[in-house]
């Protein structure tokens, strides 16, 4: 069976045992209203302004920059739990590889699509 | 590389820490821990961008040439990301436009994504963002070589200012660097507005 037959295979796997009303979907937040997103680009643009009243700060802004990292590594951590502690989500690890792996090259494919014109028009050249 | 490796681990460690149940289902199914580290994260990165005052005048300086490549860059990742959706029925359009507004800032991304539109999202989200960086690396030469000196740039997204900023100023020289600073500096600001507006 090729790549491609077996990747599509697992998909329509996965469609089946989707909830209902996500038909061939394999995400299981997509539907609901969320205002999670207010509050985050609230917290990011306050802080933001605080960030610039804190600008002659540069040992609490190396600080926070270093806190910012040690976030990263606990948040990456926390996002592996909740994957690992689920079997259906461990199940579709493969499916999930093979999907980024198709998204990070429909981006970049995508970028470099809409770029092209640009560097032509503007940059082949002259810098 | 060597900090990407750092924070995969953390992820390869938390799946691993979830499989085997060493960390108790209590904590591994509260979602309360996670916002609010989610919250800190936002709010740190935030001070971040508004300290580097000199980062935010750059910026403000710019001219319709230097804030097209970012924002073309930007717009190409979300509708490549989305078009695929459109094509695979696995997730949703909004959601695939998500995935690429990651734009390479997987850290960041996967989190904000893990948040908003559930483990899987997140999952998706990290690695496709990793693969971004990782062949950017890679393919740098080919790339200028084939399709010009802002491929490299327009491949590696959010990481142009940082992580694949070496490999593209070895291949394409200080002009490009500049723009290749400036193009990672406006997408890593469009990350944590976009990914909140696609999935909220």
């Amino acid at each position: 069976m090729s790549c491609s037959t077996l990747f599509a295979a697992r998909l329509s796997r996965l469609s089946r045992s989707s909830p209902e009303g996500t038909r061939g979907r394999i995400t299981d937040h997509q539907e609901r209203g969320n205002p999670i997103m207010l509050q985050i680009l609230s917290i990011f643009g306050l802080s933001i302004i605080v960030g610039v009243m804190l600008r002659h700060r540069h040992r609490f802004l190396t600080w926070c920059s270093r806190a910012a990292d040690w976030a990263v590594c606990l948040m990456l951590f926390l996002l592996g739990l909740g994957l690992g502690a689920s079997d259906r989500l461990v199940g579709n690890l493969a499916t999930l590889g093979w999907l980024g792996l198709a998204f990070c090259l429909a981006s970049v494919a995508g970028s470099l699509l809409l770029i092209w014109p640009v560097y032509v028009r503007w940059f082949r050249g002259r810098l | 590389m060597k900090g990407s490796l750092i924070l995969l681990s953390w992820f390869v460690l938390g799946v691993a820490a979830g499989y085997s149940g060493w960390v108790p289902e209590a904590v591994a199914e509260e979602e309360k821990l996670a916002l609010y580290a989610l919250y800190v994260l936002i709010f740190l990165v935030g001070m971040c961008v508004g300290g580097d005052t000199r980062a935010l005048r750059n910026i403000l300086r710019l001219k319709a040439r230097g804030l097209a490549v970012p924002l073309l860059v930007g717009l190409g990742s979300l509708l490549g990301a989305g078009a695929l959706a459109l094509a695979l029925d696995a997730v949703s359009f909004r959601e695939g436009c998500a995935v690429g507004a990651g734009m390479g800032y997987y850290s960041l991304a996967s989190v904000l994504a893990s948040q908003l539109g559930g483990a899987q999202l997140g999952g998706i989200t990290l690695l496709a963002n990793l693969l971004r960086e990782v062949l950017t690396i890679a393919l740098t030469p080919l790339m200028v070589r084939s399709m010009g000196q802002l491929a490299p740039i327009a491949s590696g997204g959010a990481t142009t200012m940082d992580t694949t900023l070496g490999v593209i100023h070895r291949q394409v020289g200080a002009s490009y660097a500049v723009v290749a600073v400036i193009n990672g500096l406006v997408l890593s600001l469009l990350v944590p507005v976009l990914i909140p507006l696609l999935l909220g």
